[in-house]
């Protein structure tokens, strides 16, 4: 079952780690299970994703209940978290593109973020993605778009940039 | 190609390309307009250097991929296995 491969990065993305990622993705295979006389055949992916999503929004409510007053802070917990201090390590490590690209998207505001993160590294599609934040396709679009222009701009002033794409 | 059809028969802008310049990165682009968004990144520099620019960004935030522990894959597929063969095991909630 190939899907089980993108449930389990997706739930690492919005759990923000693998213990939470493997307990949401058993809830949602059983969620999946019990509902399976409402799925119609079409469009499995987003069907299992819209179900994760609902699954975490109950986790997170569970553990956390203040979180749910905004209901884009929910998946927005986990991609706050990654904005350490630097260290000496780390700007040697920020002398290459990647780290350069990984520096940008931790800046960026987190609705961009989980837009990237979704789309850029998870691999959905626009569609899939706009399940798992409950949010139109269109934005969707538009948070990648603008979370990207910010990214590219971010590049083209980082001194290390013309170096690194040489 | 003579003044005409150069009018009638000019590809994209690089405004529109812009538009939908995502879209098409994306493989998310409806497919008839993919020739032409293809057409003016071939011709116009700009664009060609910015769908270049986003194009490693898409593919570094590739690398940032991490892949399921072995573990976590083989709990995950057994519970899957069970309740395609036997429905759902006992002590799951």
């Amino acid at each position: 079952m190939p899907e089980l491969d993108v449930l389990m990065r997706v739930a690492r993305s919005i759990t923000g780690n693998p213990t939470d990622a493997d307990d949401l993705v058993q809830d949602t295979l059983l969620r999946a299970y019990r509902a399976i006389d409402k799925f119609d055949g079409r469009y499995p992916r987003a069907w299992l994703l819209t179900i994760m999503r609902n699954a975490q929004i109950n986790r997170v409510r569970r553990k956390r209940p203040e979180l749910m007053r905004d209901p884009d802070t929910t998946l927005a917990v986990v991609a706050n978290t990654d904005s350490d201090a630097k260290t000496p390590e780390s700007a040697v490590l920020d002398q290459t593109f990647d780290a350069a690209i990984e520096r940008s998207l931790a800046a960026i505001p987190s609705q961009f973020r989980e837009a990237i993160h979704l789309v850029d590294i998870d691999g959905l599609s626009y569609n899939e993605a706009a399940a798992v934040l409950d949010v139109p396709v269109g934005t969707v679009m538009s948070r990648l778009h603008r979370g990207r222009k910010l990214i590219r701009n971010d590049l083209t002033m980082d001194p290390e940039f013309e170096r690194a794409s040489s | 190609m003579n003044f005409l059809s150069r009018i009638f028969k000019r590809g994209m802008t690089c405004e529109q390309v812009a538009d939908v310049l995502q879209q098409y990165l994306d493989e998310e682009l409806e497919a008839s307009e993919v020739p032409k968004v293809l057409q003016h990144l071939e011709a116009c520099r700009d664009c060609g250097l910015e769908a270049t620019m986003y194009t490693r960004i898409k593919e570094s935030l590739q690398n940032h991929q991490e892949s399921p522990s072995e573990d976590s894959m083989t709990r995950i597929r057994s519970l899957a296995e069970e309740l395609a063969t036997s429905g759902i095991p006992e002590g799951a909630e």
